[in-house]
């Protein structure tokens, strides 16, 4: 029973993501919950299965937005697996360490898009300083929702640790 | 006789003369009814002053507990209020959006409209598609325009039974034919997005001398039979030549505002405007009694 929480959390993530826009109209920021979902289990769970974990988040938001299937897949298991190898040899397991993760992960992230965004359109310009604001705001409303997210996360990790200790 | 009585019963008698004349009215003593008056209106009207503070601070203190009653009441009500206007300014703006749309499809005759709502937005990096509420089940499906009271939004990618995903037209994976709309140039191109923001479009493939100019407005075209001619998509910003300098592509800046879709309607059915004229033609001729193709 206790295995369906996480992914039962997950769909929970994923529908507050699609429909934050209706719970706060009249902005265009939405924290990427499911990032910061992935930098979670990364950090607890390691490189190896924070990369598996990264690759099915990735996969559930490729099967929803297939414009370039398969990006999600592979940005957000290097993410998992980069900061599970990170995490290991660095941090400890507080907020701060996830806040830094957060930060990290997200410019990863936007970076890549670009990348991928230079390579669809051949050509940055009209976009490119838009592009740029949005990732400073992305960045900005991910730090934010990182602190009651890493809240809710451990409340729910250390419920699941004693309740499996039992 | 004692002095003290000698002066008594002087007192005595001056008081029954002064009776006596005042009973025969022969004199009213008004220098003395002044002087009286004078001295004691003012202290009266003092008195009568300070009893009716006296009154007021009664009342004060009895309205005081009223008061705070009673501001216990309108701070709810306040609140009450509050909240409800609240509701009120999001239904207001709910039947501002409603009303436009409403207007909309009273215009566009030729389209067949369904209303739907925005259910699911940033799914991924790459914000180019949006959940509607209305699927298979109502008769939606793939490729089928989705439009608002601005213009075009996208297309119809993925029909589920009772929801659909729109690939809006920003996204670089959503090509449309387009037309400039001015009479005197009616240039083709094909309209898509650039990368999936919300800024701006891209109309491409169009010969080197093409007549389009900054502010022109770019409508669909209709040329590839899955969507109406004439749904605005937006303006002319830029007007540039390719790199190797024989193609004319222009940017464009959508006239829908995609950060804030709520309602959005899919056009199921459609005449295209020429179909429209042809048939209003018929109608008339019909009516004058002519022969009916």
């Amino acid at each position: 029973m206790s295995g369906l929480i996480w992914p039962v959390f997950l769909l929970l993530l994923l529908s507050l993501q699609t429909s934050w826009f209706a719970l706060f109209p009249g902005n265009n920021l939405t924290p990427d919950f499911l990032l910061l979902f992935v930098v979670f289990h990364a950090m607890f769970s390691g490189s190896n299965k924070g990369a598996l974990f990264g690759a099915m988040v990735g996969l559930v938001q490729d099967v929803l937005a297939p414009t370039t299937f398969g990006f999600h897949i592979v940005t957000r298991a290097l993410v998992g697996f980069f900061i599970g190898e990170t995490k290991e040899r660095v941090f400890k397991d507080n907020g701060q360490g996830y806040f830094v993760f957060v930060g990290a992960a997200s410019l990863f992230v936007k970076t890549t898009h670009f990348i991928l965004l230079v390579i669809v359109t051949t050509s940055v310009s009209g976009w490119i300083l838009d592009y740029f604001v949005g990732t400073i705001f992305y960045l900005f409303v991910n730090l934010i929702v990182s602190l009651p997210m890493w809240m809710v996360l451990q409340k729910i990790g250390t419920w699941l640790e004693k309740r499996d200790s039992y | 006789m004692s002095k003290k009585s000698v002066l008594a019963v002087i007192a005595v008698a001056i008081a029954f003369l002064l009776l006596a004349l005042a009973i025969q009215g022969r004199a009213r003593l008004p220098w003395l009814d002044r002087a009286i008056v004078a001295i004691a209106a003012p202290v009266n009207e003092k008195l009568v002053a300070v009893s009716n503070n006296a009154d007021s601070i009664r009342d004060f203190f009895a309205a005081l507990t009223t008061m705070q009653e009673e501001n216990k009441k309108l701070k709810s009500e306040v609140e009450t209020l509050r909240y409800a206007n609240i509701q009120m300014a999001e239904i207001w703006a709910e039947n501002q959006r409603l009303s436009n749309l409403l207007q909309y499809k009273n215009e566009a005759k030729n389209l067949k409209l369904q209303t739907a709502k925005v259910i699911g937005k940033n799914i991924g990096d790459i914000k180019d598609t949006v959940l509607i509420n209305i699927g298979s089940n109502a008769g939606i499906r793939e490729n089928m325009a989705v439009v608002n009271a601005s213009g075009l939004v996208g297309i119809i990618d993925e029909t589920y039974p009772d929801a659909s995903r729109v690939l809006l037209i920003t996204s670089p994976r959503c090509k449309a034919g387009g037309i400039v709309m001015r009479a005197n140039s009616r240039v083709v191109g094909v309209v898509n997005g650039l990368a999936g923001g919300d800024a701006v479009l891209q109309m491409s493939n169009m010969a080197r001398d093409a007549d389009i100019v900054e502010g022109d407005i770019i409508v669909t075209s209709g040329f590839g039979g899955n969507h109406p001619s004439g749904l605005v998509i937006g303006t002319v910003s830029e007007v540039s030549l390719n790199v190797g300098g024989l193609l004319k592509h222009a940017k464009i800046v959508p006239t829908v505002d995609f950060g804030r879709l709520e309602e959005v309607m899919v056009v199921t059915d459609y005449q295209n405007p020429s179909n429209l004229i042809k048939s209003d033609k018929d109608a008339n001729k019909q009516q004058s009694g002519g022969p009916v193709k």
